[in-house]
């Protein structure tokens, strides 16, 4: 467990964030770092006040270079497997165990799937995930049931090797081509996503703007 | 003179009195300097003189003047705008860097 590290990007999360690192503090993971991505409410103040490690970007940059900051920060703290977990509440904590386990069985990176349980998710948001996951397998040529899902864990090889460059929510496409590219030994566990008026998510439209990106990106770079 | 050759000249020399501006302030890059001494000369040039962008018109195959400087402003302002984006790309890059930098080096934990 002491190896182990939770990364929690924030932004404007002064609702949830309390709630969602007594979670993982009550899994018995201890070493938390949130990161707050410029938020404009208490954010910051409320994560701070749970007694974990708290970063904060002084502007907005997106989630993506959140969470590459996240990462840094436990590498560089002698972290052996990253955790990255939504501060939103969205995810459940008791699953962390799951992906550690993973880990521990020798791949790189596992990658959280909601299509892999029973999870009620919104008309809208399955169709998005659905062109997703046939988008990613025709860009990255990886094969998963989940393509967008923030909840993932990396061996400290892995996360020494992915290098998170879009700083926006195209950072989810990124890392699978990433996983390709290195050809990096990767695994799907089943989680639960909570879909709650209070948790953000993402918009759908975003999805169909990263897929956009995505393509741009695969055309001029290969 | 037609109305339209003096607001073309006020537009030209609007374009020089700014990169004077910008080079006294060392607020532009001399690229973009250059480009607007250069851009607001031949405004005034060819307000002042229309034959020869007629001139260069007919040199071209394109019927009128006013169609060539058309054709060629559209990619030249396409350039520009993909220059801009890639400066802005560099700065966001640069700002990146920054900003993890000083969010991991000031990073915080209070005892609970």
């Amino acid at each position: 467990m002491d190896k182990v590290w939770i990364v929690m990007p924030a932004y404007n999360e002064e609702k949830n964030i309390g709630k969602t690192i007594d979670s993982v503090k009550r899994e018995g993971f201890n070493n938390i770092v949130i990161v707050d991505d410029g938020s404009r409410d208490k954010t910051y103040e409320k994560a701070l006040s749970k007694g974990v490690w708290v970063l904060k970007h002084e502007v907005n940059l997106g989630q993506g270079a959140a969470l590459q900051t996240g990462i840094d920060f436990a590498l560089k703290n002698g972290a052996e497997i990253i955790i990255t977990f939504d501060s939103d509440g969205q995810h459940s904590a008791k699953e962390i165990k799951d992906f550690v386990k993973k880990i521990n069985e020798g791949y790189d990176v596992v990658l959280g799937s909601r299509f892999l349980k029973k999870n009620k998710i919104p008309t809208s948001r399955k169709i998005a995930l659905k062109i997703g996951i046939l988008f990613t397998s025709l860009v990255s040529h990886i094969r998963l049931t989940d393509t967008h899902n923030g909840f993932r864990a990396f061996s400290r090889k892995a996360a020494e090797t992915i290098r998170i460059k879009m700083n926006d929510m195209a950072h989810a496409s990124e890392i699978l081509d990433e996983i390709a590219k290195h050809k990096l030994k990767y695994a799907e566990v089943p989680v639960t996503i909570k879909y709650d008026k209070n948790i953000k998510g993402q918009p759908t439209l975003n999805s169909i703007r990263i897929a956009l990106k995505m393509i741009a990106k695969k055309l001029i770079f290969g | 003179m037609k109305i339209i050759s003096i607001i073309m000249i006020l537009f030209g020399l609007f374009l020089f009195i700014m990169g004077y501006y910008n080079r006294r302030r060392r607020t532009l890059n001399e690229e973009f300097i250059l480009l607007s001494y250069i851009t607001g000369f031949f405004i005034i040039l060819f307000s002042l003189f229309p034959s020869i962008i007629s001139y260069f018109a007919k040199l071209t195959g394109v019927s009128r003047g006013v169609d060539l400087l058309t054709y060629i402003s559209i990619p030249l302002l396409f350039y520009l705008v993909i220059l801009l984006y890639v400066k802005i790309g560099e700065l966001n890059e640069k700002l990146t860097k920054i900003v993890r930098e000083d969010a991991i080096n000031k990073g915080k934990r209070s005892k609970k």
